[in-house]
């Protein structure tokens, strides 16, 4: 027993000098979500105090995951700052977590009374004088966290304010430079509003509406669409970091729709050591430079085609007025049409799981093209091909169940794609947004892939209707009638492989699940015979891609959203008829 | 009579490293008989029919269906009606007993062929050869199990193979079923076809033109009235039958 408080105390003391103490006689040690946020911190702090960001430089919040070396650092922070908005609240809520609610502040909170549109919109500090409130009130708190050093605080916020106000200065300069006329603002968010109000600028538009959420709708686009249109804006400005996310193509789809060529990159959340803007006041400087450049220039006339034909008045007609919306229509029927079919074998199979493992296999496809700078489609192909092969292999060594060899195959897929995201610099892709991605923003190439795959799967079902039919329902009945069954089974998960990848890329990964599984499902319970069973989850499919593109544009919710819903009530309801049905009685019907 | 099946020196185990299921046993089946593969569990008579049809790979030896090699050539194994015992089929799928029995024609399909009227006819007969055609519409799940082997001996009828093999096709089905099932049988071989059926309990013998007692290799072999006696049972069985 005296033995065993002697090793504790060992290890409490290898762990008390292995663990670098910031706190107490070093100054203070303030811990961020983003870099800006830091740099400012530091600049108040000086030589008296250390600061840095949980979010690292050239990366977006998004791809941020918590890691036990950071969970370390909240834990010793004498003070965690955070804005307290979308997924950047999330870490917060881990920092309230880890110091038990002391020590952590929420600017949305803690600027409230100084700034009372800041509870509508965080982006306070896209104007500099709102960042020398913040300035002015966090200087006083680190003095009552550390009195020793107060004078020190005091001092160096009165410089740095000194620094904000010059920048200030130099913004409005260069601001007047451009035409008044020009001085108009879609970005995205709404994340220049603070921005275009203290320096004379108007914002007609932004993409998306809660700061930090991304649930664009069909009507939504429209709406968005129109206003580039009526209020002829000639740029889109969009947040550096959000290159590679579906909200870009979303963008670059408006843009390329209206006729604007151009999309400018700004810094709202990120500092990146690449761009070479690494302070907040670097930030700042960029913005309007980027501004000016893109602003400074004679307005175009946008427009593209839109068509003004009457028939559009028509509701069942209004959603096909735009080409992307059209584009965004078809891609979803011959998606929904696909899945639904070759669904439904993997129902009959029990391999609907499969689908699940290569969906979210594909994600891990996509970051490696992206890291790789492959195409994406060709990634996540490769992986979905890959994992068909390792599935498909382990389960015939192992005789493992199909199941369990798809369980641990798509957990670890998950596993990789979040330590890609998460540690791996340059890869900008939010799992949300792959997760849920936005049928109107599917480009024209998109949409003949998703066509190509759709003509080359369906004769390929319909040429082997009969063999995928017989092995998906009685394999070994299926080897003893001839049919070659190993060769047979890697086509089909080939098969399933590039279905689910063409529904990945065009509807986003869960939407994909759900439309390879939910149709046949619904079916499955209803219908007695094979034929009536596909046609029937073909059916079923159509039906709910038709609904939710409806729901989508009247209801402004997000497509692929409603569409699972829509084969969530057809399946609610086929249970309902499953359970009532009657039992049949013996009879000569043929 | 022509020999249907040939088996020469086949020795089959389960694994690479693992000791043999049986050794070097070699056996003839001609057409226009029923044979009864007989012996205890474990003995390795399923693996033998499945070995007989090329489903299992042997370690040495061969197999010769109607004089050629099922391992290499898939086609011939469309002359097999091979009933397995365990039923790997999803039977709450939406398949009717006329699907599966219509699965037997598949083999005779090519791809862009339609089920044809004659296709119909030969699935039709089948069904009431084996006295279901009052079942015809029912869905898998909704037969009984002596009613489910009846249609999978309808589905191997329809494919209108060679031979048939059937392993242990009376487990745990009533009387009626097993009566059909062995009068439809013994009809097929009087036109010349081969009937192989295994089973670890002694059978309507009255049926059966040759009986071999199986236990990891060919115990006896002959017909009923010479096997089956006590001394040949205990020693195919280890004790007493």
């Amino acid at each position: 027993m005296r033995s065993l408080y002697l090793y504790i105390i060992i290890f409490l003391l290898i762990v008390s000098t292995v663990n670098p103490v910031y706190a107490g006689d070093d100054g203070l040690y303030i811990v961020t979500t983003f870099p800006f946020l830091s740099d400012i911190a530091s600049n108040i702090l000086g030589d008296a105090g250390r600061a840095e960001s949980l979010i690292r430089f050239d990366r977006h919040v998004s791809t941020y995951e918590l890691t036990p070396q950071d969970s370390e650092k909240i834990w010793l922070s004498d003070l965690f700052i955070y804005v307290g908005y979308g997924s950047e609240e999330a870490i917060g809520q881990y920092a309230l977590a880890i110091k038990d609610g002391r020590g952590v502040i929420s600017l949305r909170e803690f600027l409230r009374d100084d700034i009372p549109t800041i509870v509508d919109n965080p982006y306070f500090w896209m104007d500099p004088m709102k960042t020398v409130i913040l300035v002015e009130r966090l200087a006083n708190l680190f003095g009552d966290l550390d009195p020793n050093n107060r004078e020190v605080y005091i001092r160096n916020a009165e410089e740095y304010i000194g620094e904000l106000r010059e920048l200030d200065r130099w913004i409005r300069d260069v601001v007047n430079e451009i035409p008044e006329e020009n001085r108009i603002l879609f970005s995205i968010r709404d994340s220049l509003r603070y921005y275009a109000e203290r320096y004379g600028f108007e914002v007609v538009g932004y993409i998306t509406g809660g700061a930090g959420v991304y649930e664009p709708s069909t009507t939504w686009v429209v709406q968005k669409f129109e206003d580039i249109v009526d209020r002829n804006v000639n740029v889109l400005f969009i947040e550096y970091m959000e290159k590679g996310t579906t909200l870009r193509e979303v963008i670059e789809t408006l843009a390329d729709e209206a006729g604007v060529e151009t999309v400018g990159f700004i810094f709202i959340e990120t500092l990146s050591y690449e761009e070479n803007v690494t302070s907040y006041i670097d930030m700042m400087r960029r913005n309007t430079l980027i501004l000016y450049e893109y602003l400074n220039k004679d307005i175009v006339d946008v427009g593209g085609d839109s068509p003004d034909s009457p028939i559009f008045d028509n509701p069942v007609l209004r959603p096909f007025k735009y080409g992307f919306l059209v584009r965004g229509f078809l891609t979803l029927m011959v998606v929904m049409a696909l899945t639904s079919l070759v669904g439904s074998f993997a129902v009959l199979r029990g391999w609907s799981i499969f689908s699940d493992a290569l969906g979210h296999g594909a994600i891990v496809g996509l970051l490696m093209a992206y890291l790789l700078g492959l195409d994406y489609y060709l990634g996540a192909l490769l992986i979905g091909l890959f994992i068909a092969f390792s599935v498909g292999t382990i389960e015939r060594v192992t005789r493992l169940r199909a199941d369990v060899v798809i369980a641990i195959t798509f957990t670890s897929m998950l596993a990789i794609a979040i330590i890609i995201i998460s540690n791996i610099g340059g890869v900008n892709i939010s799992l949300e947004d792959v997760l849920f991605a936005d049928v109107t923003a599917v480009s024209i190439e998109m949409m003949w892939r998703a066509v190509g795959s759709a003509l080359a799967i369906g004769s390929f079902v319909i040429l082997f209707r009969r063999q995928l039919l017989l092995y998906s329902v009685d394999p070994m009945g299926s080897i003893s009638l001839g049919i070659r069954s190993g060769v047979l089974h890697f086509l089909y998960l080939i098969l399933l492989a590039v279905t689910t990848v063409s529904a990945f890329m065009s509807i986003g990964a869960i939407p994909a699940i759900a439309a390879i599984i939910l149709p046949p499902a619904a079916s499955f319970l209803v219908s007695r015979r094979p034929k009536q069973f596909m046609v029937l989850s073909l059916v079923i499919g159509i039906v709910s891609g038709l609904t939710g593109f409806y729901a989508s544009y009247y209801l402004n919710v997000n497509a692929g959203a409603a569409t699972i819903m829509t084969s969530v009530f057809i399946f609610l309801v086929c249970v309902v008829i499953y359970i009532f049905r009657k039992p049949p009685t013996p009879e000569v019907s043929r | 009579m022509d020999v249907y099946i040939r088996v020469s020196d086949l020795t089959v185990s389960y694994n690479k490293n693992g000791g043999p299921i049986f050794q070097d046993v070699s056996l003839e089946f001609y057409g226009g008989e029923i044979v009864l593969i007989m012996g205890p569990n474990g003995g390795g008579k399923t693996t033998l029919l499945k070995s007989m049809v090329g489903l299992v790979y042997p370690v040495r030896g061969h197999v010769e269906i109607l004089g050629r090699d099922p391992y290499r050539d898939l086609d011939v194994r469309k002359r097999v009606g091979y009933v397995p015992q365990i039923m790997d089929v999803n039977i709450y799928a939406p398949i009717t007993l006329w699907d599966l029995v219509s699965f037997g024609r598949y083999p005779h399909l090519k791809l862009l062929d339609r089920f044809s009227r004659e296709d119909e006819e030969i699935v039709f007969d089948a069904i009431k050869k084996v006295g279901l055609e009052k079942y015809m519409d029912y869905k898998l799940s909704e037969l009984s199990g002596g009613q489910l082997s009846r249609g999978f001996i309808a589905r191997a009828l329809a494919q209108n193979p060679d031979i048939y093999l059937l392993d242990e096709p009376f487990e745990s089905i009533d009387y009626v079923s097993e009566q059909v099932i062995l009068e439809v049988l013994k009809d097929e071989s009087s036109k010349g076809k081969l009937v192989v059926i295994t089973e670890h309990h002694l059978s309507e013998l009255e049926y059966m033109d040759r009986v071999i007692l199986f236990n990891r290799g060919v115990v006896a072999n002959g017909p009923p009235s010479e096997i089956v006696n006590d001394e040949m049972l205990r020693k195919a069985y280890g004790g007493a039958p």
